[in-house]
């Protein structure tokens, strides 16, 4: 990071901070021998496995003709629209739910802290298992159903044959799956917050949810913008979710990554299937881009 | 004196007023707290419950409706420790497997995170932050966008086939996250503890080993528990190049049983026709059960994999 992004980060306060040292202002000949060999590994790895492999995706999909077929297929426009709603429906609930439970999570009672312990569960497992689970929940002979026929004499639909009751399970297994992570950062952040400010507020007569929207709100807020970012971003790119919940069905909740991986290994077709995803990366890296600029933009909290 | 006592009478009146708002607001609370809790409990734990409940069914005795487990079987769990079902012949090399390419992907994030952090944010390195920031920019592009180019590139370099194949390429997604909380965390970290050790005389590699390390102990064991689970639950990377078993069976042993082939070779062999349709989906559904069968170890490998239910209804 350069320095005037850190004094510009750090405000006004530290500007006379003097500049962090390095060992020295250029490393001397040994030195930086040994400095170029202790990046040289993570280089390799980062041009042989991350770096090439997006140059060769990108050369893969790079023929314009690709996407003349995509845009012209209805699967990969019914792909767009889910890969939207997925997105921007569950990024916006799981974390704006997140951010009401990091409150409840804020009270100090122990009881409290034991439902902090099991509402982790979720992201402590591993993913695949909840899926799998979510899906067998969700077919007709699932668990759902019974629930609903035995306790309540209700027949239940076929869940995952409903565009909408599909696209639904996904976005519930995905906030099942993610909130739990999302509520901690949230609740670090919370937690980041100092208590005298929270005297003050309460000094001047703002409690409850006068509190929450004039303090905890701006402060959070940056932290918010950066986890939302992030949220988007892995959601776009979330394969699992979607591939092991509705799988698709009933045919139309395919999202973007499961559409690719689908081209490739059912219609053996891996150019068309690059493309379907290589048209994702400009918003990806505009996200990115937008959230390292908010990460360097460090200790906004206060 | 009798205006004293009316005081008097109004104030208690009034503060026990203000005792039984207290008292209602604590009550409401406590009823608030209780009703989320409820919620919170339901929501997390009814997908886990569900998993119990299925592990626990008797053998093809899947999608009863049950809702609770009505003849508790221990059959599933026995079937995969004891590898007897056709589907989880090889659960024991698929757990080595799995574990192997944890602990090599924690392994290799440590120790290329901390060299690279290392360099870059104690020796400053010039240019240092170009490193950071195209490690950050391959952090945000999702995995599963380039896992069709991993494919091939893997075949390549020659490492179709092979778990240095995963193990590289959950490496690179991994390092990324290690060197920017490597960063973090240095930070609070003197430079003058470096500075010192360099007027001793210490070497770069020294400072390394006998400074940074030690003191960074608390950041690598939380990169190592990410990259360790983040290894162990890899699904998409890994669906083509599990090929640890199936390799070693002996000709033929794999090419019995098509869902034990890992899809890579099945690809590679461009017998591509079962994977078309319907079929191949469900082909491709095989492997989180089948490369991770530690996650889905509790029997759950032992019923027909997902999809294959709703087909059956229609």
């Amino acid at each position: 990071m350069s320095s005037t992004q850190q004094v510009l980060a750090a405000g006004p306060s530290t500007l006379n901070r003097p500049r962090r040292r390095s060992w020295h202002p250029h490393l001397p000949g040994v030195e930086l021998t040994w400095a170029i060999a202790f990046i040289v590994p993570y280089a390799a790895v980062l041009v042989a496995f991350a770096i090439y492999p997006l140059a060769y995706g990108l050369w893969m999909a790079s023929s314009p003709s690709l996407y003349l077929t995509l845009f012209a297929s209805d699967e990969y426009r019914d792909a767009v629209v889910s890969t939207m709603l997925y997105v921007g429906i569950g990024v916006n609930t799981s974390l704006f739910f997140a951010l009401l439970l990091s409150g409840f999570f804020m009270r100090r009672s122990r009881w409290v802290k034991a439902m902090l312990v099991v509402s982790m569960l979720p992201w402590a497992l591993p993913a695949q298992t909840g899926f799998i689970s979510f899906h067998w929940m969700l077919v007709y002979w699932g668990f759902l159903n019974s629930v609903l026929e035995k306790l309540f004499g209700i027949y239940g639909p076929d869940w995952l044959s409903h565009y909408w009751l599909a696209l639904g399970a996904n976005l519930v297994a995905s906030t099942w799956k993610t909130m739990p992570f999302w509520t901690l950062i949230l609740l670090a952040g919370r937690m980041a917050i100092p208590q005298d400010l929270y005297e003050a507020a309460d000094i001047d007569g703002a409690t409850g949810f006068r509190r929450f929207v004039h303090l905890v709100v701006p402060l959070l807020a940056n932290l918010y913008l950066v986890c939302t970012l992030l949220s988007a971003i892995w959601m776009i790119g979330d394969f699992n979710t979607v591939d092991l919940v509705s799988g698709g069905a009933p045919g139309s909740t395919d999202v973007l990554a499961t559409l690719g991986v689908e081209y490739l290994f059912d219609h053996g077709k891996p150019e068309l299937g690059v493309a379907a995803v290589m048209a994702a990366l400009p918003v990806i890296v505009a996200l990115g881009i937008l959230l390292i600029r908010r990460l360097q933009t460090r200790e906004v909290q206060l | 004196m009798s205006t004293i006592a009316a005081d008097a009478r109004l104030a208690t009146r009034a503060s026990s007023r203000a005792h039984s708002s207290e008292r209602l607001r604590r009550y409401l609370r406590n009823l608030g707290t209780v009703v989320l809790s409820a919620v919170i409990v339901v929501w997390t734990l009814v997908p886990l419950y569900n998993m119990v409940l299925i592990s626990l069914e008797p053998e093809g005795d899947v999608f009863t409706d049950h809702i609770w487990p009505r003849v508790p079987s221990v059959e599933s769990f026995w079937g995969v420790l004891t590898q007897s079902h056709w589907y989880l012949e090889h659960f024991w090399r698929q757990f080595a497997n799995s574990l192997y390419i944890g602990v090599m992907v924690t392994f290799f994030a440590l120790l290329f995170g901390t060299l690279t952090s290392f360099a870059i944010g104690r020796m400053r390195i010039r240019h240092g932050w170009l490193v950071t920031n195209a490690a950050l920019l391959t952090y945000v592009i999702p995995a599963s966008f380039l896992a069709i180019p991993f494919y091939r590139i893997m075949q390549n370099y020659g490492l179709a086939n092979n778990p240095w194949s995963v193990i590289a390429a959950l490496v690179a997604f991994a390092t990324p996250y290690a060197i920017f909380v490597f960063q973090e965390y240095g930070r609070s970290i003197p430079i003058e503890v470096d500075e010192s050790a360099r007027i001793d005389g210490a070497s770069p590699p020294q400072i390394y080993l006998r400074i940074y390390l030690p003191l960074m102990a608390p950041a690598l064991v939380a990169v190592g528990t990410y990259a360790l689970l983040l290894a162990w639950n890899e699904y998409l990377v890994s669906v083509p190049a599990p090929v640890l078993e199936g390799e070693h069976d002996g000709a033929g042993g794999a090419r019995a049983v098509p869902q034990q082939r890992p899809v890579a070779v099945e690809l590679h062999d461009g017998d591509r026709d079962h994977l078309r349709g319907t079929a191949g989906r469900d082909l491709l559904r095989v492997p989180p059960a089948h490369d991770r069968r530690l996650d889905d170890g509790r029997g759950q490998g032992l019923t027909p994999p997902p999809g294959a239910p709703r087909r059956a209804l229609g």
